[in-house]
């Protein structure tokens, strides 16, 4: 192949992991953020304990959490097809992307949330705060970096697992992988793919780091 | 007019192990202008007390009141109200890592919905009264004990409450650290009139800032009233072993031990020697913990002095207005 169509195949199969990966983990969250918090204060320790809506939640982000990506890709491609049109390309990955990523994003807001430390929950509460002023004026702004470093993990794995949608006709760097790589024995190509998406990775983890240092003010 | 009352309060907590009585049949009032203060040793029930008191912890039985409304009647709205009535400061201090100090004082006004200027020049008020005014744009990790705990006060003033709660808050600070914070309630104690609550498992807190004090123990008030007379006078077990020195009373033959107490008696009397002078004794003094409080003695001294002339002694302590009692 000629070096420019491949530079060409490259830099279009890299915009659309970016994509996907950035849509779909945005997706992620508006999902998984509000669930992750609820999941959070209805716990027993939480500041509205309700036994019903965390069990039922847990269980439901439990069982999309056990089921193996590469089928819940698969299983999902009526959704797909109803929301997108299609089940091929990388507009038609976001569809299982987020419907995988959001269960994990709601685990690990969830987690970020308890690091907060309960004595400050309880000073919030004694100042008569309510529970929604709690969650968007202590929880929130203090497991702030916190959530971004699980944002930056987040994203890396949905990044992961856009490369995996390449198998189903997903599109960007996965599938280019695929396509050349493994089914046309062009190794060389795939390296490439591998690399770019090394430093890909490398990027989205720096940058994370970076906003994490910036804004975590216990840090001194 | 008692600005907190509780009546008759018992608090169970349910845990897998059983249940654990917290607090029993617990009655106290507190006095608008009070620094009441309970002690009691670790377990004993006090950090639940005072958080019976903003309902932070519901009673199981019993009426907690405030401004002589029952907490219980409140709906849950009220109760947010009320809360704003009351400040709360605690051992770990609880400030808000990641705001300003500043931002920290601010937030229970953001929460009472006061706007963000006057918030801001109401926190700067505060943060001259705590000493802080240079550090307000710090952040709590570069901060002091001390200097947290005062942001903390700020804190807890802000909405101008009528009782300071304040849960071991200087149990995690050094001994100075600890009498300026003490000086600085007693301050806004005097200045603000905001009647403070102090619990704590220290005999020296209650010393040095408490007018009334109430002694816990096993979950129950042992022992209740002025300072000054618990100090002198200890009647519970709990009481003594708090106050009383440990091991320092060994009766000799043909000697007695007594305990006399300084509370108000000039730091520039020579009691002992005195005693020695005018009543023609041998004294020894077997315990003595004594500190001269702005020109007043204040504490305690175990001495013995000979069987007969013990009543020379209390004559002479009788006349100078020493507190005193026979120890065997």
């Amino acid at each position: 192949m000629e070096i420019a169509k491949l530079a060409d195949l490259l830099l279009r199969g890299t915009g659309e992991t970016l994509y996907m990966t950035l849509l779909s983990t945005f997706l992620a969250y508006v999902i998984g953020l509000p669930v992750g918090i609820i999941l959070n204060i209805t716990d027993k320790d939480g500041i509205c304990p309700n036994r019903g809506i965390n069990t039922v939640l847990g269980v439901i982000v439990n069982i999309i959490r056990s089921i193996p990506f590469i089928i819940l890709l698969v299983a999902i491609i009526p959704v797909t097809r109803f929301i997108v049109g299609t089940s091929i390309g990388s507009t038609a990955t976001i569809v299982p992307l987020t419907a995988a990523a959001g269960p994990f994003v709601a685990r690990m807001v969830e987690s970020s949330i308890k690091e907060v430390d309960a004595g400050v929950i309880e000073a919030a509460q004694s100042m008569g705060a309510s529970p929604l002023q709690i969650i968007f004026k202590v929880l929130i702004p203090e497991a702030k970096p916190s959530l971004i470093v699980g944002s930056t993990i987040a994203i890396t794995t949905i990044l992961g697992y856009s490369t995996m949608a390449g198998f189903v006709g997903g599109g960007g760097l996965g599938s280019i992988a695929i396509n050349y790589g493994y089914y046309r024995y062009q190794t060389d190509i795939m390296m490439v793919t591998v690399v770019l998406l090394v430093v890909v990775v490398q990027l989205f983890q720096e940058i994370g780091m970076r906003i994490t240092r910036k804004t975590d003010k216990r840090i001194n | 007019m008692s600005v907190v009352r509780i009546e008759n309060l018992s608090k169970t907590f349910h845990t897998a192990n059983g249940d654990v009585q917290a607090l029993r049949n617990i009655d106290l009032s507190i006095e608008e202008g009070d620094i009441f203060g309970i002690i009691g040793l670790s377990g004993a029930g006090k950090s639940t007390l005072v958080r019976c008191i903003n309902f932070l912890e519901i009673p199981t039985e019993g009426t907690v009141y405030f401004e002589n409304n029952d907490l219980k009647s409140l709906t849950h709205k009220e109760l947010l109200r009320a809360r704003q009535s009351m400040g709360m400061i605690f051992q770990g201090f609880n400030l808000l890592e990641q705001r300003t100090a500043i931002k920290n004082i601010c937030f229970p006004l953001e929460i009472s919905g006061v706007d963000k200027k006057s918030a801001e020049k109401r926190a700067r008020e505060l943060l001259d009264i705590v000493g802080l005014r240079d550090r307000e744009r710090s952040y709590p990790s570069q901060l002091s004990g001390g200097q947290k705990q005062r942001v903390a006060i700020a804190r807890a003033l802000a909405t101008n409450p009528k009782v300071l709660l304040c849960d071991e808050a200087t149990s995690a600070l050094d001994p100075n650290t600890t009498r300026s914070i003490l000086a600085l309630l007693k301050e806004i104690n005097r200045t603000m009139g905001v009647t403070v609550i102090i619990i704590t498992h220290e005999m020296s807190v209650i010393e040095q800032i408490c007018n009334r004090v109430a002694v816990i123990d096993k979950s129950r008030i042992v022992e209740e009233g002025n300072v000054k007379d618990i100090f002198a006078n200890p009647q519970s077990d709990m009481a003594k072993q708090l106050i009383l020195p440990k091991n320092a009373i060994h009766s000799l033959d043909d000697y007695k031990a007594v305990r006399i107490v300084f509370d108000g008696l000039s730091s520039y009397e020579p009691v002992i020697a005195n005693l020695i002078m005018e009543c023609n004794v041998p004294v020894n003094i077997m315990y003595a913990n004594t500190k001269d409080v702005n020109g007043t003695a204040a504490g305690e001294m175990i001495i013995q002095v000979p069987d007969t002339a013990i009543n020379k002694v209390n004559a002479y302590f009788d006349r100078i207005g020493i507190k005193y009692k026979e120890e065997m």
